[in-house]
């Protein structure tokens, strides 16, 4: 037997990440439809959902996309570039300054030191109380950064182009999110298999665990905003 | 429409799904029309996509419509084609036939 609401997740997650100017109506036809085709196609029609509008309005505002994509790097290079500072306030231990000297000399190699310097660091460093570290460097600091990516991602039409701003900033955390995830995948299979040969195997996990956290701290700190989204929802009373 | 833009494949069946509902055009009923003329799923969220592209283009309008408990309270948007869209499923109708005429017949297809 269906239960009669939708399944919650989906619902929450089309409310938050779908970017539709009619995405409560798109909501409500899968209210209306869910009874008599169940939660499979639900979770299907989401899913397929969330991508087709973010498609949408991003083909129509091509280079604000790119302009938020641009912020979000620089957002994380800077991270990057103070990383050094940010540890020299760490309790207990030696305060090394970081640099990129491990990573090869060329763009892929680069970026890829870039993207997982955190985990590869806390593997090059010794550190006197390695649970704060790792909690600090590897866990928290860039999760938290990169949900302040999504955030800015999501904030940044605000100024540029007030008449989108109820829908626009979701699609471009989904493209963000979405390149991001394109970026750990062209990256991922060659730096894990440099790990291996490197006899660095035991950095394969962090990594893609990091990778697959930091799509979920973009999508999370892009849904971090108050939308209008109920604007078109009528009250049952 | 600009000059030289045709209506898509799938914007030409949202139109027709439209014209055959009449008054009653939301995303469910115009879903329900396209799955059952093509017999295949349809994602409502492309309906939307599509009706947005053809709104822009001045194809067809909207209005919000009331709200049912089953929609947890949301309002139905409701799609009228416009019409320039009338003219413009005339003349891809027209340019359809066209292209048509004198072809053989498919072999191997049902007609």
């Amino acid at each position: 037997m269906t239960p009669k609401q939708p399944p919650v997740i989906a619902t929450w997650l089309l409310r938050h990440l779908g970017c539709s100017p009619n995405n409560e109506a798109v909501l409500g036809d899968l209210a209306e439809e869910y009874s008599r085709k169940g939660a499979v196609w639900y979770w299907r029609q989401v899913l397929k959902a969330i991508p087709v509008s973010a498609f949408r309005e991003v083909r129509g505002h091509k280079w604000m996309a790119v302009r938020a994509i641009v912020v979000a790097f620089v957002v994380w290079t800077f991270f990057i570039g103070s990383e050094p500072t940010i540890s020299y306030f760490l309790p207990d231990g030696p305060h090394p300054s970081l640099d990129l000297a491990q990573a090869p000399r060329h763009p892929i190699g680069v970026a890829g030191a870039l993207l997982y310097e955190p985990v590869f660091k806390g593997f090059v460093l010794k550190h006197n109380n390695p649970v704060v570290f790792l909690l600090w460097i590897q866990i928290l600091l860039p999760l938290t950064v990169w949900a302040i990516c999504g955030w800015i991602v999501g904030h940044v039409d605000i100024r540029l182009d007030p008449k989108l701003r109820i829908h626009f900033h979701r699609d471009l955390v989904i493209v963000f999110a979405g390149w991001m995830l394109l970026l750990h995948l062209l990256l991922i299979g060659p730096a894990i298999s440099h790990m291996v040969d490197a006899g660095a195997s035991h950095l394969v996990i962090p990594v893609v665990g990091y990778a697959a956290a930091s799509i979920v701290a973009i999508l999370v700190g892009g849904s971090l905003r108050r939308t209008n989204a109920g604007v078109s929802r009528v009250s049952n009373s | 429409m600009r000059k030289g833009e045709y209506l898509g494949n799938f914007e030409l069946m949202v139109l027709l799904a439209l014209m055959r509902l009449g008054e009653d055009a939301y995303g469910v009923t115009i879903a329900r029309e396209l799955e059952e003329q093509t017999e295949r799923e349809v994602v409502i969220a492309s309906v939307y996509a599509t009706l947005e592209r053809l709104e822009e283009r001045g194809l067809v309008s909207s209005s919000l419509g009331d709200s049912t408990p089953e929609r947890g309270g949301r309002a139905k948007r409701y799609f009228r084609i416009t019409g320039a869209g009338l003219r413009e499923v005339r003349d891809a109708r027209r340019y359809l036939m066209n292209l048509w005429k004198g072809l053989p017949d498919l072999k191997g297809e049902k007609a």
